[in-house]
């Protein structure tokens, strides 16, 4: 014998809820899974960002802006592959405004030269990826082959330019 | 393997280790062909304070032929160190070997190199570069920079 009219109108409505909920479900964990995705997403940019190697040359306009910048908080991070290249001229100011703020074991990464040759000889053993430099600051410029051994020159003209790079 | 090595390995071993400055000992004391040495950083260099591993080949022919020296890769800076690999460019090594010589006097020769680098037959030639303009203190900042970034890595 059928069951009767009410029994199946109950039946249909229980499957019809159960459905519901499993569509609900679905559709919760897809845009779940999405957002955490490009939460992942961003968050490996920032890993790749931060991995992005950074030569500076440290010619006045850069010692300049040491209060709005602070470099020794770059190099005090040791999540930043950053290094700092001291022009003939600037070695005692940067030395008393930038590393006397620096922890002994990260002074490495600010190398004092001699000689502006010697500025590019060390960009290019250095190889990093990007290289910030104030072209009118330093003697004849950047030499034509030091696009070779860095992926991209930053070329600041102004200490706007600086502040822009290296967001306070 | 000649006798002449395992000459070499007897005396090491009988000096015992003040004689044996460099640690010089072979991988497998049951194959001579392969020897490590441990470098002491020379005082007044930027090497100082630091060890550095080298590996040692002993060829069939030694020692009529010189042994083979090489660093392990990126963890030499030197104008005679090839950087990525850590090749050794070095006169006693290559011409001027005469089988009088033996392990631990090759072993002291690249001791010897690191406080007196050969800007005339690079392998760095950036390093090299720095040397022959006389720019010490980019000189010594690169090599303590690489000496501090590959011991982090």
């Amino acid at each position: 014998m059928a069951p009767p009219r009410s029994q199946r109108k109950r039946a249909l409505n229980c499957t019809g809820a159960l459905v519901a909920a499993v569509g609900l479900g679905v559709t919760c964990w897809y845009l779940w899974k999405n957002y955490t995705g490009e939460a992942e997403g961003e968050q490996r940019l920032s890993r790749e960002e931060a991995a992005e190697s950074k030569c500076v040359v440290v010619t006045p306009s850069v010692c300049d802006v040491q209060n709005m910048v602070h470099w020794e908080m770059l190099i005090n991070s040791d999540q930043e592959d950053i290094v700092f290249l001291v022009a003939p001229g600037c070695h005692d100011r940067f030395s008393s405004e930038v590393l006397s703020l620096v922890d002994e074991q990260f002074k490495y990464k600010a190398i004092n030269c001699e000689t502006v040759d010697g500025i590019w000889y060390c960009v290019k053993s250095l190889m990093k990826q990007q290289l910030y430099v104030i072209p009118s600051e330093v003697s004849n410029g950047i030499p034509n082959d030091i696009a070779r051994y860095v992926q991209d020159i930053g070329q600041w003209r102004t200490r706007e330019d600086i502040l822009v790079a290296f967001p306070v | 393997m000649s006798q002449r090595v395992l000459r070499e390995y007897r005396r090491l071993v009988a000096a015992g280790g003040a004689a044996n400055e460099s640690n010089l000992h072979p991988t497998d004391p049951a194959d001579l062909t392969h020897w490590e040495a441990t470098l002491e950083g020379p005082q007044g260099t930027p090497y100082e304070g630091h060890s550095f591993p080298l590996r040692v080949t002993v060829p069939d022919k030694y020692p009529t032929l010189p042994p083979s020296v090489c660093f392990p890769k990126r963890t030499m800076p030197h104008p005679n160190v090839k950087w990525d690999t850590g090749e050794v460019c070095l006169d006693t090594l290559a011409g001027g070997w005469t089988p009088v010589m033996d392990l631990q006097y090759a072993v002291m020769a690249v001791r010897r190199l690191l406080a007196e680098p050969n800007p005339e037959s690079p392998l760095n030639l950036e390093l090299a570069a720095l040397s022959r303009l006389g720019d010490h203190k980019a000189y010594d900042g690169i090599i303590k920079y690489r000496l501090a970034h590959s011991s982090i890595k």
